[in-house]
């Protein structure tokens, strides 16, 4: 008798062990101050990130913030938390990234008065609803060799006004020069859907539903890189495989670099010589990326309420704020006014740090989309392969317009 | 996270039990009483059979690899069995689609795409593998000074892991800095764009595999070293050359291992992944293989039921390989224990 009770004992056990649920135990104990809060990046950001959290517990006495470093592979992480239940209560998003997580995050109320201009909280939005708490911005800025353009004779561009595109193109033909693995480039690689967005274009329309890369611009802005590429003003996918392009800017072998975002700081902190300043990305400049704090949508009592206390002081205080620099290297752009100007001091003003201020209060953010990694992703591979913007050879003024169409239809898919 | 299994956490971590060990308490636990059970059950079942002991044992000291195997391998494939039946993103519960992603699947063009890139692979590169590690072995099977050294040499490659091996060879053959186009370039030749054109991409890779042929190597030279060498003195005797000896002694004999080998090839060939993925799928998806679509699915799209569908349609891929691949060999490979049989049913 005891014998067959014993199968039963085994499934018990295993049931106890196996069975699932839709409330989570971990991370989301309502009863508790104590939060965790995960977060990507580098040696340096994680440092910024650990230090706000310390600013925190030392501002809110009882309360605990547990950090959980995600080295790599960040988004696939979070969703496999997620689906496990054991997501942590704040976590970082992107803006780009922020439409694909919505359904797992907690609405918020965001003052977009509080920051530096209103695409700062605007990007963390979806349908109308805030789903992050904006802390950090990354404008982009162009360096230029000073040194290379004074042997060429060329005037300094503007540090406050941008080039227009045409200008920039007729600049980087009279800084090029040389042969072969010796060759001296006006500027580093153009990355397509950047200089798409300097030059007036969309990769999305304003509500994300449709993909504009294939129209009359995004057409225009492929010829005009394939173009800079063709006349060897800027290198191609090819030559840069495998290559630093700050180490050539370093070599002197690029005269204008201009993929340059706050995390560029640190390396070219490095630089003495050639000298170099920055300047403001040609035309409208590139896409701004923003950087939010989102809530769980499992976290409930006292931890919702330390969790909305935690994201409301990384975003609006000084004192967070502050930390997003650390030595000379940036998380990114300080978001609220009282701050905006630290990353400023960390280089001599001759580099120009402010062009990063003068960037992010201008700087466009574009929608967020569900689906960006597969749609975009899926386009971009398509430009690479089939157009010369990566390796291919066909023509831009084919393939876009029907890469364009497939983008669209994947995201109405 | 199971509210029992919570519960036992915070219990554990109540009663001092460091913060690092405490996700492992209720797995101890699960296991002490999963043990307990077991244990029961084995003294029952000795009291009620006294002879069965060697098989109780039998049961008991394997059961550690059963449970582990049910748990970590025959759990997973029966789920993902259920999951390939579903519409999941991992934000969403499950939706029940019955065999639509099956049938997606049939008529995705990217399907057909990595299984060709796929299929190519294996049939390009294991038959030149066999052929390459067969013959490395025969010549380091001679008896010759400092051939320790060379067997060395030829079998350190293997070691190099995956993505590490993928690494240094983009810089091998990137067209602009890499040693391939520089020695080419000294000969007088343009070398290709390699992995850079679609053309170039897969060849390039094949070429690539064959870098590490010292783990087959290794297997073919143990095979060499275990034929009996009175065969060799009777074919000499016979008045058999060198060509003979090969082709009717070695080679019958060496089947097996060949077998052996170009079976865990083509299985291999057939999961190929580090190459697709450090390549980002190659210009025009050439080194679009069938497990980077997969993951591709899984993990950049997060389409879990596309992905598990596309799991199985792999593992019937493989499996149909495999059974027309060992059907094959019945009439080239020789096996001693099955003349023995025959000679015995005569």
């Amino acid at each position: 008798m005891k014998l067959r009770l014993i199968p039963a004992a085994a499934a018990l056990v295993l049931a106890a062990g196996c069975a699932t649920t839709s409330q989570p135990a971990s991370n989301t104990n309502s009863d508790s101050a104590a939060i965790t809060f995960s977060f990507w990046g580098t040696n340096s950001e994680a440092a910024s990130l650990k230090a706000i959290a310390a600013e925190f517990e030392k501002a809110n006495p009882g309360t605990k913030v547990t950090t959980n470093w995600i080295q790599a592979d960040y988004e696939q992480k979070v969703l496999t938390s997620i689906a496990g239940g054991t997501q942590s209560t704040v976590m970082e998003i992107s803006n780009n990234s922020l439409a694909g997580f919505v359904s797992s995050f907690a609405e918020q109320q965001v003052d977009p008065g509080k920051y530096v201009q209103p695409n700062i909280s605007s990007a963390l939005q979806f349908e109308g609803k805030y789903y992050a708490m904006p802390f950090a911005a990354k404008p982009k800025v162009m360096a230029i060799n000073v040194d290379a353009f004074k042997a060429a004779g060329i005037p300094l561009p503007s540090a406050t006004t941008p080039l227009t595109l045409d200008e920039f193109k007729t600049l980087a033909a009279k800084l090029s020069h040389g042969d072969g693995k010796a060759r001296v480039f006006g500027s580093s690689n153009l990355y397509y859907r950047g200089w798409l967005t300097a030059a007036g274009g969309t990769y999305y329309n304003a509500d994300g539903t449709a993909c504009t890369f294939g129209d009359e611009t995004g057409v225009k802005t492929a010829q005009y890189v394939v173009d800079l590429q063709n006349q060897k003003s800027a290198p191609t996918s090819t030559d840069i495989q495998g290559q630093d392009q700050a180490q050539w800017f370093a070599a002197g072998r690029l005269a204008m670099f201009s993929d340059f975002g706050p995390w560029t700081v640190a390396d070219f902190a490095k630089i003495s010589k050639p000298n170099w300043t920055l300047v403001p990305v040609p035309g409208k400049g590139f896409q701004m990326e923003v950087d939010g704090l989102a809530i769980s949508k499992k976290a409930t009592g006292k931890q919702l309420e330390t969790a909305k206390k935690f994201v409301e002081f990384a975003g609006t205080q000084q004192v967070a704020q502050d930390q997003l620099i650390q030595g000379n290297t940036a998380l990114g752009v300080p978001v609220i006014a009282a701050s905006v100007g630290t990353l400023e001091k960390v280089l001599p003003a001759d580099r120009n740090l402010a062009a990063f201020t003068t960037a992010l209060k201008t700087g466009v953010v574009g929608p967020s989309v569900a689906k960006e990694n597969q749609v975009s992703g899926d386009a971009e591979k398509g430009m690479n392969s089939y157009t010369a913007l990566g390796t291919g050879k066909d023509d831009v003024a084919k393939i876009l317009p029907e890469l364009s169409d497939k983008c669209t239809a994947a995201l109405k898919k | 996270m199971n509210p029992t299994i919570g519960w036992i956490r915070d219990l554990a971590a109540s009663w001092g039990v460091p913060t690092a060990l405490v996700p492992l308490v209720p797995f101890l636990l699960v296991l002490i009483v999963l043990y307990a059970v077991i244990g029961l059950a084995a003294y029952g079942a000795r009291k009620r059979w006294p002879r069965a002991d060697k098989t109780i044992a039998f049961w008991l000291f394997i059961s550690p690899w059963l449970i582990g195997f049910a748990i970590f391998t025959v759990g997973p494939m029966i789920s993902s069995i259920y999951v390939s039946l579903t519409s999941w993103d991992l934000l969403t519960p499950p939706q029940f689609v019955g065999l639509a992603n099956y049938s997606e699947a049939f008529q995705d063009p990217k399907v057909l795409q990595a299984l060709k890139v796929t299929l190519l692979y294996g049939v390009i590169s294991v038959p030149l593998q066999t052929v390459l590690a067969f013959v490395v072995a025969l010549l380091l099977n001679s008896e010759l000074p400092g051939m320790r050294l060379f067997r060395t040499i030829w079998y350190l490659p293997s070691l190099v892991s995956g993505v590490a091996q993928m690494v240094l060879f983009l810089w091998v053959f990137n067209p602009q800095y890499g040693l391939a186009n520089d020695v080419l370039a000294k000969i007088g030749i343009a070398g290709p764009a390699w992995f850079n054109d679609a053309a170039w991409a897969l060849p390039t890779v094949i070429l690539m595999s064959l870098w590490t042929v010292g783990g087959a190597m290794v297997i073919y030279l143990a095979g060499l070293k275990d034929v009996p060498p009175n065969l060799y003195e009777a074919a000499a005797i016979d008045g058999a050359g060198p060509l003979r000896m090969f082709w009717h002694v070695t080679m019958p004999q060496m089947s097996p291992i060949i077998l052996f080998n170009a079976l865990t090839g083509i299985i291999g060939s057939l999961q190929i992944f580090t190459q697709g993925f450090i390549a980002n799928g190659g210009p025009k998806d050439s080194l679009l293989f069938f497990v980077y679509y997969l993951y591709d699915n899984a993990f950049k799209n997060f389409r879990m039921g596309y992905a598990s569908a596309l799991a199985w349609i792999l593992f019937a891929v493989i499996l149909a390989l495999t059974a027309v691949t060992l059907r094959g060999s019945a009439f080239a490979v020789y096996y001693e224990t099955e003349l023995a049989t025959k000679r015995r049913k005569k």
